[in-house]
Protein backbone atom coordinates (compact mmCIF):
# COMPACT_ATOMS: atom_id res chain seq x y z
CA UNK A 1 0.00 0.00 0.00
CA UNK A 2 1.64 3.22 -1.13
CA UNK A 3 -0.84 5.76 0.25
CA UNK A 4 -0.79 6.76 3.88
CA UNK A 5 -3.65 7.95 6.03
CA UNK A 6 -2.01 11.38 6.21
CA UNK A 7 -1.92 11.57 2.44
CA UNK A 8 -5.57 10.61 2.26
CA UNK A 9 -6.50 13.26 4.83
CA UNK A 10 -4.57 15.88 2.90
CA UNK A 11 -6.38 14.96 -0.32
CA UNK A 12 -9.75 14.87 1.44
CA UNK A 13 -9.09 18.31 2.93
CA UNK A 14 -8.28 19.91 -0.39
CA UNK A 15 -10.41 17.91 -2.84
CA UNK A 16 -13.28 16.51 -0.81
CA UNK A 17 -14.56 12.95 -0.68
CA UNK A 18 -15.40 12.53 -4.36
CA UNK A 19 -12.67 10.33 -5.81
CA UNK A 20 -13.15 11.84 -9.26
CA UNK A 21 -11.69 15.06 -7.95
CA UNK A 22 -8.63 13.42 -6.45
CA UNK A 23 -5.30 13.63 -8.25
CA UNK A 24 -5.34 10.91 -10.89
CA UNK A 25 -1.88 9.63 -10.06
CA UNK A 26 -2.83 8.93 -6.43
CA UNK A 27 -6.44 7.91 -6.89
CA UNK A 28 -5.95 4.14 -7.13
CA UNK A 29 -3.72 3.97 -4.06
CA UNK A 30 -6.06 6.13 -2.02
CA UNK A 31 -9.09 4.07 -2.98
CA UNK A 32 -7.20 0.90 -2.06
CA UNK A 33 -6.38 2.44 1.31
CA UNK A 34 -10.05 3.24 1.90
CA UNK A 35 -10.95 -0.35 1.05
CA UNK A 36 -8.57 -1.81 3.58
CA UNK A 37 -8.56 0.72 6.41
CA UNK A 38 -11.56 1.51 8.59
CA UNK A 39 -9.86 4.71 9.69
CA UNK A 40 -9.48 5.80 6.09
CA UNK A 41 -13.13 5.04 5.41
CA UNK A 42 -14.14 7.11 8.44
CA UNK A 43 -12.05 10.03 7.25
CA UNK A 44 -13.62 9.81 3.81
CA UNK A 45 -17.10 9.63 5.31
CA UNK A 46 -16.44 12.78 7.33
CA UNK A 47 -15.28 14.55 4.20
CA UNK A 48 -18.38 13.34 2.36
CA UNK A 49 -20.52 14.76 5.13
CA UNK A 50 -18.96 18.16 4.71
CA UNK A 51 -19.42 17.90 0.94
CA UNK A 52 -23.08 17.17 1.51
CA UNK A 53 -23.41 20.19 3.80
CA UNK A 54 -21.78 22.37 1.17
CA UNK A 55 -24.26 20.97 -1.32
CA UNK A 56 -27.13 21.97 0.91
CA UNK A 57 -26.52 25.64 0.22
CA UNK A 58 -29.14 26.87 -2.20
CA UNK A 59 -27.75 27.51 -5.65
CA UNK A 60 -27.95 31.16 -6.70
CA UNK A 61 -30.88 31.88 -8.97
CA UNK A 62 -30.19 32.20 -12.68
CA UNK A 63 -29.53 35.62 -14.08
CA UNK A 64 -33.03 36.08 -15.52
CA UNK A 65 -33.27 39.28 -17.52
CA UNK A 66 -29.96 40.60 -16.23
CA UNK A 67 -28.38 39.70 -19.57
CA UNK A 68 -30.73 42.09 -21.38
CA UNK A 69 -29.96 44.84 -18.91
CA UNK A 70 -26.23 44.31 -19.35
CA UNK A 71 -26.45 44.40 -23.14
CA UNK A 72 -28.69 47.46 -23.14
CA UNK A 73 -26.38 49.34 -20.81
CA UNK A 74 -23.17 48.65 -22.70
CA UNK A 75 -21.39 51.97 -23.09
CA UNK A 76 -20.46 53.31 -26.52
CA UNK A 77 -16.97 52.23 -27.25
CA UNK A 78 -14.38 54.62 -28.59
CA UNK A 79 -12.65 53.08 -31.58
CA UNK A 80 -9.22 54.21 -30.56
CA UNK A 81 -6.23 51.95 -30.98
CA UNK A 82 -4.61 53.03 -27.80
CA UNK A 83 -2.00 50.35 -27.46
CA UNK A 84 -0.12 50.85 -30.74
CA UNK A 85 -0.18 54.62 -30.26
CA UNK A 86 1.17 54.28 -26.76
CA UNK A 87 3.87 51.93 -27.98
CA UNK A 88 4.93 54.38 -30.67
CA UNK A 89 4.90 57.28 -28.26
CA UNK A 90 6.96 55.43 -25.71
CA UNK A 91 9.61 54.68 -28.33
CA UNK A 92 9.50 58.01 -30.16
CA UNK A 93 9.82 60.34 -27.21
CA UNK A 94 13.26 59.20 -26.00
CA UNK A 95 14.47 58.98 -29.59
CA UNK A 96 13.35 62.53 -30.28
CA UNK A 97 15.03 63.77 -27.12
CA UNK A 98 18.26 61.98 -28.01
CA UNK A 99 18.17 63.39 -31.56
CA UNK A 100 17.62 66.93 -30.28
CA UNK A 101 20.56 66.59 -27.88
CA UNK A 102 22.80 65.19 -30.61
CA UNK A 103 21.90 68.05 -32.97
CA UNK A 104 22.53 70.61 -30.27
CA UNK A 105 25.93 69.13 -29.39
CA UNK A 106 27.03 68.69 -32.98
CA UNK A 107 25.63 72.12 -33.88
CA UNK A 108 27.04 74.28 -36.68
CA UNK A 109 30.81 73.85 -36.52
CA UNK A 110 31.77 77.46 -37.06
CA UNK A 111 35.31 78.37 -36.06
CA UNK A 112 35.18 81.47 -33.96
CA UNK A 113 38.96 81.93 -33.99
CA UNK A 114 41.60 81.30 -36.55
CA UNK A 115 42.92 77.84 -35.68
CA UNK A 116 46.44 78.61 -36.85
CA UNK A 117 46.68 81.86 -34.88
CA UNK A 118 45.35 80.17 -31.75
CA UNK A 119 47.79 77.31 -32.09
CA UNK A 120 50.71 79.65 -32.58
CA UNK A 121 49.82 81.75 -29.55
CA UNK A 122 49.38 78.66 -27.42
CA UNK A 123 52.72 77.26 -28.52
CA UNK A 124 54.47 80.53 -27.83
CA UNK A 125 52.95 80.78 -24.36
CA UNK A 126 54.08 77.26 -23.54
CA UNK A 127 57.60 77.76 -24.81
CA UNK A 128 57.42 74.83 -27.16
CA UNK A 129 58.52 74.88 -30.76
CA UNK A 130 55.71 76.29 -32.84
CA UNK A 131 55.30 73.26 -35.06
CA UNK A 132 55.08 70.82 -32.16
CA UNK A 133 51.71 71.99 -30.93
CA UNK A 134 50.25 73.61 -33.98
CA UNK A 135 48.36 70.60 -35.22
CA UNK A 136 47.09 69.51 -31.81
CA UNK A 137 46.12 73.01 -30.80
CA UNK A 138 44.27 73.66 -33.99
CA UNK A 139 42.12 70.59 -33.50
CA UNK A 140 41.68 71.02 -29.78
CA UNK A 141 41.09 74.66 -29.06
CA UNK A 142 39.91 76.35 -32.18
CA UNK A 143 36.30 75.12 -32.47
CA UNK A 144 33.57 76.72 -30.50
CA UNK A 145 31.02 73.96 -29.80
CA UNK A 146 27.49 74.33 -28.44
CA UNK A 147 28.51 72.10 -25.57
CA UNK A 148 30.99 74.78 -24.49
CA UNK A 149 27.98 76.20 -22.69
CA UNK A 150 28.67 73.57 -20.05
CA UNK A 151 32.10 75.11 -19.48
CA UNK A 152 30.64 78.59 -19.25
CA UNK A 153 28.34 77.46 -16.48
CA UNK A 154 31.45 76.46 -14.52
CA UNK A 155 33.11 79.77 -15.49
CA UNK A 156 35.66 78.03 -17.65
CA UNK A 157 36.84 79.56 -20.89
CA UNK A 158 37.50 76.81 -23.37
CA UNK A 159 40.29 78.83 -24.92
CA UNK A 160 41.92 80.58 -21.96
CA UNK A 161 41.58 78.00 -19.22
CA UNK A 162 43.55 75.21 -20.75
CA UNK A 163 44.81 72.85 -18.09
CA UNK A 164 48.52 73.46 -17.78
CA UNK A 165 49.65 69.99 -17.01
CA UNK A 166 52.51 68.50 -18.93
CA UNK A 167 56.23 68.90 -19.01
CA UNK A 168 57.64 72.21 -17.95
CA UNK A 169 61.08 73.75 -18.10
CA UNK A 170 61.79 72.69 -14.52
CA UNK A 171 61.04 69.11 -15.55
CA UNK A 172 59.62 68.42 -12.13
CA UNK A 173 56.96 66.09 -13.50
CA UNK A 174 59.30 63.29 -14.41
CA UNK A 175 59.08 63.84 -18.16
CA UNK A 176 61.62 62.53 -20.56
CA UNK A 177 64.07 65.16 -21.67
CA UNK A 178 63.39 65.80 -25.33
CA UNK A 179 66.28 68.26 -25.58
CA UNK A 180 69.03 66.82 -23.37
CA UNK A 181 71.05 69.40 -21.49
CA UNK A 182 74.79 69.65 -21.39
CA UNK A 183 75.12 67.37 -18.40
CA UNK A 184 73.15 64.61 -20.05
CA UNK A 185 74.61 61.19 -19.56
CA UNK A 186 75.27 61.84 -15.87
CA UNK A 187 73.50 59.84 -13.22
CA UNK A 188 69.79 60.32 -13.70
CA UNK A 189 68.10 61.95 -10.74
CA UNK A 190 65.27 59.97 -9.12
CA UNK A 191 61.94 60.75 -10.66
CA UNK A 192 60.00 63.00 -8.33
CA UNK A 193 56.39 62.32 -7.58
CA UNK A 194 53.98 63.70 -10.13
CA UNK A 195 52.14 66.82 -9.21
CA UNK A 196 49.53 68.79 -11.07
CA UNK A 197 50.27 72.46 -11.35
CA UNK B 1 -23.09 32.18 -36.24
CA UNK B 2 -22.65 28.85 -38.02
CA UNK B 3 -23.49 25.35 -36.84
CA UNK B 4 -20.32 25.14 -34.81
CA UNK B 5 -20.42 27.45 -31.83
CA UNK B 6 -17.70 30.02 -31.87
CA UNK B 7 -15.05 29.61 -29.22
CA UNK B 8 -14.71 32.18 -26.47
CA UNK B 9 -11.48 33.38 -28.06
CA UNK B 10 -13.18 33.97 -31.39
CA UNK B 11 -16.03 35.76 -29.68
CA UNK B 12 -13.61 37.99 -27.79
CA UNK B 13 -11.92 38.96 -31.03
CA UNK B 14 -15.28 39.78 -32.56
CA UNK B 15 -16.30 41.80 -29.51
CA UNK B 16 -13.02 43.65 -29.97
CA UNK B 17 -14.27 44.85 -33.35
CA UNK B 18 -17.47 46.15 -31.75
CA UNK B 19 -19.67 43.13 -32.49
CA UNK B 20 -22.59 43.35 -30.04
CA UNK B 21 -23.98 39.99 -31.16
CA UNK B 22 -20.73 38.28 -30.14
CA UNK B 23 -20.87 40.08 -26.80
CA UNK B 24 -24.43 38.84 -26.35
CA UNK B 25 -23.29 35.23 -26.91
CA UNK B 26 -20.50 35.64 -24.34
CA UNK B 27 -22.95 37.08 -21.82
CA UNK B 28 -25.44 34.26 -22.37
CA UNK B 29 -22.68 31.68 -22.07
CA UNK B 30 -21.02 32.89 -18.88
CA UNK B 31 -23.37 35.19 -17.00
CA UNK B 32 -24.97 32.57 -14.75
CA UNK B 33 -21.66 31.24 -13.50
CA UNK B 34 -20.15 34.67 -12.98
CA UNK B 35 -23.26 35.77 -11.13
CA UNK B 36 -23.30 32.66 -8.95
CA UNK B 37 -19.61 33.08 -8.18
CA UNK B 38 -20.11 36.72 -7.17
CA UNK B 39 -23.19 35.89 -5.10
CA UNK B 40 -21.42 33.12 -3.20
CA UNK B 41 -18.37 35.30 -2.68
CA UNK B 42 -20.25 38.41 -1.57
CA UNK B 43 -23.31 36.79 -0.01
CA UNK B 44 -25.50 39.44 -1.57
CA UNK B 45 -27.53 39.16 -4.77
CA UNK B 46 -27.75 42.86 -5.56
CA UNK B 47 -24.02 43.39 -5.30
CA UNK B 48 -23.42 40.21 -7.29
CA UNK B 49 -25.56 41.55 -10.15
CA UNK B 50 -23.59 44.79 -10.14
CA UNK B 51 -20.35 42.81 -10.28
CA UNK B 52 -21.60 40.64 -13.14
CA UNK B 53 -22.65 43.73 -15.09
CA UNK B 54 -19.27 45.33 -14.48
CA UNK B 55 -17.45 42.19 -15.66
CA UNK B 56 -19.27 42.18 -19.01
CA UNK B 57 -18.95 45.93 -19.40
CA UNK B 58 -15.21 45.40 -19.11
CA UNK B 59 -15.37 42.62 -21.67
CA UNK B 60 -17.03 45.09 -24.03
CA UNK B 61 -14.66 47.97 -23.39
CA UNK B 62 -11.42 45.96 -23.15
CA UNK B 63 -11.94 43.26 -25.76
CA UNK B 64 -9.97 45.18 -28.40
CA UNK B 65 -6.94 44.84 -26.15
CA UNK B 66 -7.52 41.15 -25.48
CA UNK B 67 -4.38 39.13 -26.09
CA UNK B 68 -4.95 35.42 -25.47
CA UNK B 69 -1.33 34.49 -24.57
CA UNK B 70 -2.52 30.99 -23.71
CA UNK B 71 -5.05 32.12 -21.11
CA UNK B 72 -8.66 31.08 -21.42
CA UNK B 73 -11.38 33.70 -21.62
CA UNK B 74 -13.10 32.12 -18.64
CA UNK B 75 -9.92 32.47 -16.59
CA UNK B 76 -9.86 36.17 -17.42
CA UNK B 77 -13.59 36.60 -16.69
CA UNK B 78 -13.35 34.94 -13.30
CA UNK B 79 -10.23 36.84 -12.40
CA UNK B 80 -11.94 40.12 -13.20
CA UNK B 81 -14.97 39.02 -11.19
CA UNK B 82 -12.80 37.95 -8.29
CA UNK B 83 -10.90 41.24 -8.22
CA UNK B 84 -14.13 43.23 -8.33
CA UNK B 85 -15.53 41.13 -5.47
CA UNK B 86 -12.37 41.62 -3.41
CA UNK B 87 -12.54 45.37 -4.03
CA UNK B 88 -16.14 45.34 -2.88
CA UNK B 89 -15.23 43.41 0.28
CA UNK B 90 -12.36 45.80 0.99
CA UNK B 91 -14.71 48.76 0.59
CA UNK B 92 -17.14 47.17 3.03
CA UNK B 93 -14.41 47.05 5.64
CA UNK B 94 -13.65 50.73 5.15
CA UNK B 95 -17.28 51.86 5.04
CA UNK B 96 -19.21 52.75 8.19
CA UNK B 97 -21.30 49.80 9.33
CA UNK B 98 -24.68 51.38 8.58
CA UNK B 99 -23.80 51.83 4.88
CA UNK B 100 -22.72 48.22 4.33
CA UNK B 101 -25.34 46.09 2.55
CA UNK B 102 -26.53 43.25 4.68
CA UNK B 103 -25.55 39.79 3.49
CA UNK B 104 -28.46 37.68 2.42
CA UNK B 105 -27.42 34.79 4.62
CA UNK B 106 -27.82 35.99 8.18
CA UNK B 107 -26.18 33.69 10.69
CA UNK B 108 -29.05 32.21 12.66
CA UNK B 109 -28.78 31.34 16.31
CA UNK B 110 -28.09 27.64 17.02
CA UNK B 111 -31.54 27.04 18.43
CA UNK B 112 -33.16 28.65 15.39
CA UNK B 113 -31.00 26.57 13.12
CA UNK B 114 -32.17 23.27 14.47
CA UNK B 115 -35.75 24.44 14.58
CA UNK B 116 -36.01 25.79 11.08
CA UNK B 117 -33.68 23.14 9.72
CA UNK B 118 -32.56 25.43 6.98
CA UNK B 119 -29.34 23.66 6.60
CA UNK B 120 -28.26 25.60 3.57
CA UNK B 121 -28.71 28.90 5.37
CA UNK B 122 -26.51 27.72 8.23
CA UNK B 123 -23.81 26.44 5.92
CA UNK B 124 -23.95 29.57 3.82
CA UNK B 125 -23.55 31.67 6.94
CA UNK B 126 -20.53 29.59 7.91
CA UNK B 127 -19.13 30.05 4.41
CA UNK B 128 -19.59 33.79 4.61
CA UNK B 129 -17.65 33.76 7.86
CA UNK B 130 -14.57 32.32 6.19
CA UNK B 131 -11.73 34.55 5.01
CA UNK B 132 -12.57 35.62 1.46
CA UNK B 133 -9.68 33.82 -0.25
CA UNK B 134 -10.74 30.52 1.34
CA UNK B 135 -14.34 31.20 0.36
CA UNK B 136 -13.31 31.98 -3.21
CA UNK B 137 -11.25 28.78 -3.46
CA UNK B 138 -14.17 26.68 -2.18
CA UNK B 139 -16.59 28.48 -4.50
CA UNK B 140 -14.42 27.94 -7.56
CA UNK B 141 -13.53 24.31 -6.86
CA UNK B 142 -16.53 22.92 -5.06
CA UNK B 143 -19.43 24.93 -6.43
CA UNK B 144 -18.16 25.88 -9.86
CA UNK B 145 -16.36 22.61 -10.46
CA UNK B 146 -13.08 24.07 -11.65
CA UNK B 147 -10.02 21.93 -11.19
CA UNK B 148 -7.54 23.09 -8.60
CA UNK B 149 -5.09 24.03 -11.35
CA UNK B 150 -7.72 26.15 -13.11
CA UNK B 151 -8.69 27.84 -9.85
CA UNK B 152 -5.02 28.51 -9.21
CA UNK B 153 -4.75 30.27 -12.56
CA UNK B 154 -7.86 32.33 -11.88
CA UNK B 155 -6.63 33.31 -8.44
CA UNK B 156 -3.09 33.90 -9.71
CA UNK B 157 -1.73 31.48 -7.12
CA UNK B 158 0.18 28.21 -7.16
CA UNK B 159 -1.80 24.97 -7.07
CA UNK B 160 -0.31 24.25 -3.66
CA UNK B 161 -1.52 27.60 -2.35
CA UNK B 162 -5.05 26.91 -3.62
CA UNK B 163 -5.02 23.44 -2.05
CA UNK B 164 -3.89 25.00 1.20
CA UNK B 165 -6.77 27.50 1.01
CA UNK B 166 -9.23 24.69 0.31
CA UNK B 167 -7.89 22.64 3.16
CA UNK B 168 -8.02 25.50 5.64
CA UNK B 169 -11.42 26.55 4.36
CA UNK B 170 -12.93 23.10 4.82
CA UNK B 171 -11.42 22.77 8.28
CA UNK B 172 -12.70 26.24 9.17
CA UNK B 173 -16.17 25.31 7.95
CA UNK B 174 -16.17 22.14 10.03
CA UNK B 175 -15.17 24.08 13.13
CA UNK B 176 -17.82 26.76 12.57
CA UNK B 177 -20.57 24.27 11.92
CA UNK B 178 -19.52 22.08 14.82
CA UNK B 179 -19.57 25.10 17.11
CA UNK B 180 -23.08 26.24 16.19
CA UNK B 181 -24.72 22.93 15.31
CA UNK B 182 -22.86 19.80 16.34
CA UNK B 183 -25.78 17.71 15.11
CA UNK B 184 -25.01 18.78 11.57
CA UNK B 185 -21.63 17.12 11.74
CA UNK B 186 -22.61 14.06 13.69
CA UNK B 187 -20.51 11.59 11.84
CA UNK B 188 -17.41 13.70 11.52
CA UNK B 189 -16.22 13.60 15.10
Amino acid sequence: MNASLEMLQSVLDSHGACAERWPAERRADLLALCEHSAEARAARAAAAELDALLGAVKAPAPAGNLAETILQDLPPRARVHRLPLRRWASAAMPLAAAAALALWIAGPLTPEHDPLETATNTANRSGFPENTLALAASSTFAWNMPSDAFLEVARLDPLADVPSFGCTEENDLGCLEIFPSADAGQTRAPVPQRKWT
Amino acid sequence: MGDVAASDQELMLQVGTGDREACSVLVERHLDRILAFAERTLGNRGEAEEIAQEVFTRVWTHADRWEPRGAKVTTWLFRVAMNLCLNRIARRREAPLETVPEPVAQAPQPSEMLENAELGVCVNAALQGLPENQRIAITLCHYQGWKNAEAAEMMDLSIEAVESLLSRGRRGLKQRLAAVAPALLGGSR
